[in-house]
């Protein structure tokens, strides 16, 4: 005899234990001690969520009700499990590689981050997954009211089905916001959770094999008088329905790699393929030994249980019924133990999903139109799961109270396995074929849902429910083609074979031409190839660590995405603020708040942000994957853009360097003219003076010869020194070494000045000069000895050169506010354009060098004078004679 | 350098076959798995006797991807690395 009150203080001692346990592997884990947690042996207890209540009580009910066909549940996974190098190895490493988070995110990921294909995966999830939920809680429910029920049982009491399962609910759902939420990153492993579950597994296993045991060796004696009970049995014969049989062998294997919270333990939480290698064997053999007692337990339940018990409940009743009270408790944890564990891996698959698949796009829209928020989006995301467990569970504690709790868990599991089937092919095509398209995608799982919906999961409320009867037997407007459980009027087969078919058919066949006919974006292509081709590309993906290198692929992917300046400029800056030099700052969140910013600008907030936490979180991504990413159009802009600087830079470059050059041959020609120039200058006059100074030297010459003599060697001597002189001015200039004499004057009189020492010379030539003298009357401060200078010699050319027959020299002065214009123009035929440039360099005399009686260093002297005056000297062409004009600054 | 060689070496060969082997697994899983449907629904059967069958079948398809991988865990690229696909390691670029 078993006390109802002992019952239900063992299954609150064994909640607590579940808690401490859950507490103390977070603990393990953050004290960096949980390196047990990534064994495989953990790994293969967490994927025994595969066996829920339904296993652990329904199996034997199945049994009970037809047969073997039981084992295709686990026959399934198995050939999935034992086949891992087939599919299992490329979906762990894809998951890895694209840091995929749940299976609406691998559907999504893969056809180009499509978000319309997340929410539609998200809503099958869910939709699938809510009856399986209510299918746990009603399991639970079952097994209190058993013991509150039964003849061997103490102090039962009847309890109200349906508040029992809130309380589960509440229960479920306290827990797993406390330990399934810890942390944002899905890809993290939840290791509160995985320990409490890898107990749990460990406590169904035991329990059922308990069980096993008792009704084999206990009860049955022996094998071989068991295969006698099996024989004599309502389920001596087996009445196999082949297909049936092939269809639930498919389902199961579709379902075990689709299911949500499959995915995640399979999937999201590997942390090392070596798990899956190990699992490939150890998991069929967890569940060949949840199988293995199933039969005999339904045969002894069937032979020695009062007819009409419920079969679903034979695990827990057999050992009632022969009065083993503390192994009834055993069996109600172990089945405690399947229910809680599913209910708290899915809701949190689910809740990942919902978060990241319905919520953020909401957010992440709402926020663009709305005020600019900035919130922490770590926060949302954390209570956007939160209040995702909190509805899924309340989901589920709604369909039990509505459903009732009436229909055999058997059939309630099938139906949530056919809907999430109809993920198969798109994911399956989306690992094997790089046609697979979102369009395509979205086709299947649309038209695979709806025929689902209407050929199984409404007509599963019964015939009060949303489908009649009515329509059942006759089609809907009595279209009798479409009734939804004999499609095209074929009649006759079982109703999940029916809706499995034609399901999976359509869904396939509209995945695939909806693939074949439409054209994917550039993303998807990419995605495509990553996933197509996850082994060519994610070979080196290890080895990221922060620092220097993890900038440097931060900086990398950001010129991707912002173009090569832009992002050098944000890089280098933040570097400056951080009070260093170069291009790689330090990674800290500021910067990378900063960088997500700038990067969703031309991204979009929710990729940037995967972006960003791709590189700075992961380890297994690799800079070549996160190219991928970013548009294939905007890689060949890019590329493209590259190239046009490029060449523009070259042929900017070439210009210059043709321009120097140019200028290098014009000087190098002009240093071969200056020498000619000097020499010859310096010869003309070293000659004469030579051939008189020997003619003197002989002597006998008269008095007015040698006066005459000594007279040319005189002037000879003065125009080699002022030669000289004018050189020296000259270089000292051109120097810079040399030293104004600033001083406050007036400009006429530095033009009365000029005038009378350059409008007459000693060669006889005069030139008339015109002035306004009111104009000139200016304050000048500058070295007006320098200014002089320049005025002489312009005015000196003008005599000199000037071949009017009446020779006449304009001086005008305009002063314009910022600068004094000082114009010199005569009269005379001007200077050719061809010689216009050339007149300021160094001995550029047009005319005879004997006639002129000048070096030709006039202008070049004044050009330099004036810049260092800060003025300019230019010719003014166009005045109808020659005409220059003298800058000065005021 | 990704060009698949014509031949490998003896220890690569073998990893290949070994390869080979755990993916016909699967295959010849379902098809003993198949094979009661053969006169399903004309011949009357014991459930003892095909429950034996296909637990049967059942635990040798374990042992055999038990030993697999068993043996595939040998190597030094570790039990899921493929000779043919570039190694973690090797970069090729």
């Amino acid at each position: 005899m078993v006390g109802f009150n002992l019952l239900v203080v063992v299954a609150l001692a064994y909640v607590v234990l579940l808690f401490l346990v859950a507490f103390w592997g977070d603990k393990q884990a953050r004290l960096g001690k949980g390196g047990w947690l990534r064994s495989p042996v953990v790994y293969t207890l967490s994927l025994s969520i595969y066996c829920t209540a339904w296993t652990f009580y329904g199996a034997v009910g199945y049994a009970a009700r037809s047969g073997l066909e039981f084992v295709t549940i686990y026959l399934g996974p198995t050939l999935v499990m034992v086949g891992w190098w087939w599919i299992l190895r490329k979906l762990v490493r894809i998951g890895r590689a694209q840091r995929i988070t749940s299976i609406a995110d691998l559907i999504s990921s893969r056809y180009g981050k499509s978000t319309a294909l997340g929410v539609i995966v998200t809503l099958l999830a869910v939709i699938g997954t809510t009856p399986y939920i209510a299918l746990q809680l009603q399991s639970v429910v079952l097994s209190f009211d058993v013991f509150a029920g039964h003849a061997t049982v103490d102090g039962g009491q009847a309890a109200n089905p349906k508040a029992t399962a809130f309380w589960i609910a509440v229960g479920l759902a306290a827990f797993t916001v406390l330990f399934g939420t810890r942390n944002l990153d899905a890809n993290e492993r939840h290791h509160g959770v995985v320990t409490a579950i890898a107990l749990e597994a460990v406590v169904k296993l035991v329990a059922l094999l308990a069980v096993g045991v008792f009704v084999v060796w206990g009860v049955g004696g022996g094998p071989g008088e068991i295969a006698r009970t099996i024989e004599t049995s309502d389920i001596a014969v087996w009445d196999m329905q082949a297909g049936r049989w092939v269809t639930m062998i498919f389902l199961s294997a579709a379902a075990f790699l689709t299911l949500p919270r499959m995915f995640q333990v399979l999937v999201v939480e590997n942390v090392d393929e070596t798990q899956l290698a190990t699992a490939s064997w150890a998991f069929p053999l967890y569940m060949f030994a949840m199988s293995l007692f199933v039969i005999p337990i339904a045969a002894v339940g069937l032979s020695t249980l009062p007819a009409g018990s419920n079969p679903d409940l034979y695990v827990l009743t057999v050992p009632l019924h022969f009065e083993q009270g503390g192994l009834a408790m055993l069996t109600f944890l172990g089945g405690f133990s399947s229910a809680t564990s599913m209910v708290i891996v899915a809701s949190i698959a689910l809740s990942t999903m919902v978060s990241n698949h319905i919520v953020m796009p909401i957010w992440l829209s709402a926020r663009s139109g709305g005020a600019a928020m900035s919130g922490d989006v770590r926060r949302l995301v954390l209570i956007a799961r939160r209040f995702s467990i909190m509805a899924v569970l309340g989901l589920g504690w709604l369909y039990y109270s509505l459903s009732g709790g009436g229909a055999a868990l058997a059939s309630i599991g099938l139906i949530s396995f056919a809907g999430v089937a109809q993920v198969l092919p798109a994911m399956v095509g989306g690992l094997y074929w790089r046609g697979a398209t979102r369009v395509g995608a979205a086709m299947g799982l649309i038209l695979g849902f709806a025929i689902w919906a209407y050929a199984l999961f409404l007509p599963s409320f019964g015939e009060a429910g949303i489908i009649s009867s009515r329509v059942l037997a006759e089609g809907p407007f009595g279209i009798g083609w479409l009734r939804p459980q004999a499609f095209f009027g074929i009649t006759g087969i079982d109703p999940v074979v029916h809706a499995i078919f034609w399901s999976m058919t359509a869904n396939t066949l509209a995945f695939i031409i909806g693939s074949i006919l439409s054209f994917p974006r550039p993303v998807e292509r990419l995605q495509g190839a990553q996933f197509v081709n996850v082994f060519e590309h994610s070979a080196r993906t290890q080895g990221w660590t922060q620092g220097e290198v993890e900038s440097e692929d931060l900086l990398v992917m950001a010129q991707r995405i912002m173009g090569a300046r832009e992002a050098q400029e944000l890089f280098q800056e933040e570097t400056a603020r951080q009070g260093r030099e170069g291009y790689l700052p330090e990674t800290t969140p500021d910067f990378l708040r900063t960088l997500e910013r700038e990067l969703s600008g031309a991204v979009g907030a929710a990729t940037a942000h995967a972006m960003v936490s791709q590189i700075v979180g992961g380890a297994s991504v690799s800079v070549e994957d996160l190219m991928a990413v970013a548009d294939e159009t905007q890689q060949i802009l890019e590329y493209s853009n590259q190239l046009e600087a490029k060449s523009e830079e070259l042929t900017r470059t070439m210009r210059q360097l043709s321009e120097a050059n140019d200028k290098l041959t014009v000087l190098s020609i002009q240093k071969d003219a200056f020498l000619s120039q000097i020499s010859h200058e310096l010869r003309t006059p070293m000659t004469s003076i030579r051939a008189f100074s020997e003619i003197l030297k002989e002597g006998e010459l008269g008095e007015g010869k040698t006066r005459e003599y000594s007279g040319v060697i005189q002037e000879e001597a003065i125009r080699l020194t002022r030669l000289l002189d004018d050189l020296l001015d000259l270089s000292v200039l051109e120097a810079g070494q040399v030293t104004l004499n600033v001083e406050t004057g007036n400009l006429g009189n530095v033009i009365d000045r000029a005038v009378r020492a350059g409008a007459s010379g000693s060669d006889g030539r005069v030139i008339a000069i015109r002035r306004v003298k009111s104009r000139e009357d200016l304050t000048i401060e500058t070295d007006t000895g320098r200014l002089a200078q320049v005025f002489i010699n312009l005015i000196a050319n003008a005599r000199k050169y000037c071949d009017a027959a009446a020779p006449e020299l304009t001086i005008d002065v305009t002063d314009d506010g910022d600068a004094i214009e000082i114009d010199f123009i005569d009269n005379g035929g001007g200077i050719p354009p061809a010689s216009q440039s050339v007149i300021f360099e160094k001995f550029s005399r047009l005319s005879d060098q004997q006639k002129a009686g000048g070096a030709g260093l006039g202008l070049a002297i004044c050009r330099e004078i004036m810049d260092k005056l800060g003025g300019s000297i230019a010719y003014l062409p166009g005045q109808g004679g020659a005409a220059f004009r003298v800058t000065l600054p005021r | 350098m990704g060009r698949t060689p014509t031949f490998l070496a003896r220890a690569t060969y073998r990893r290949r076959r070994l390869i080979d082997a755990l993916r016909v697994m699967p295959v010849t899983g379902a098809l003993l798995f198949l094979v009661p449907m053969l006169g399903a629904g004309v011949m009357t059967r014991s459930t003892a006797w095909s429950g034996v069958y296909l637990f049967g079948v059942w635990i040798m398809l374990i042992l055999g991807a038990y030993l697999i991988v068993r043996n595939l865990a040998r190597a030094p690229g570790g039990v899921t690395s493929d000779p043919l696909e570039a190694g973690p390691g090797e970069d090729e670029d």
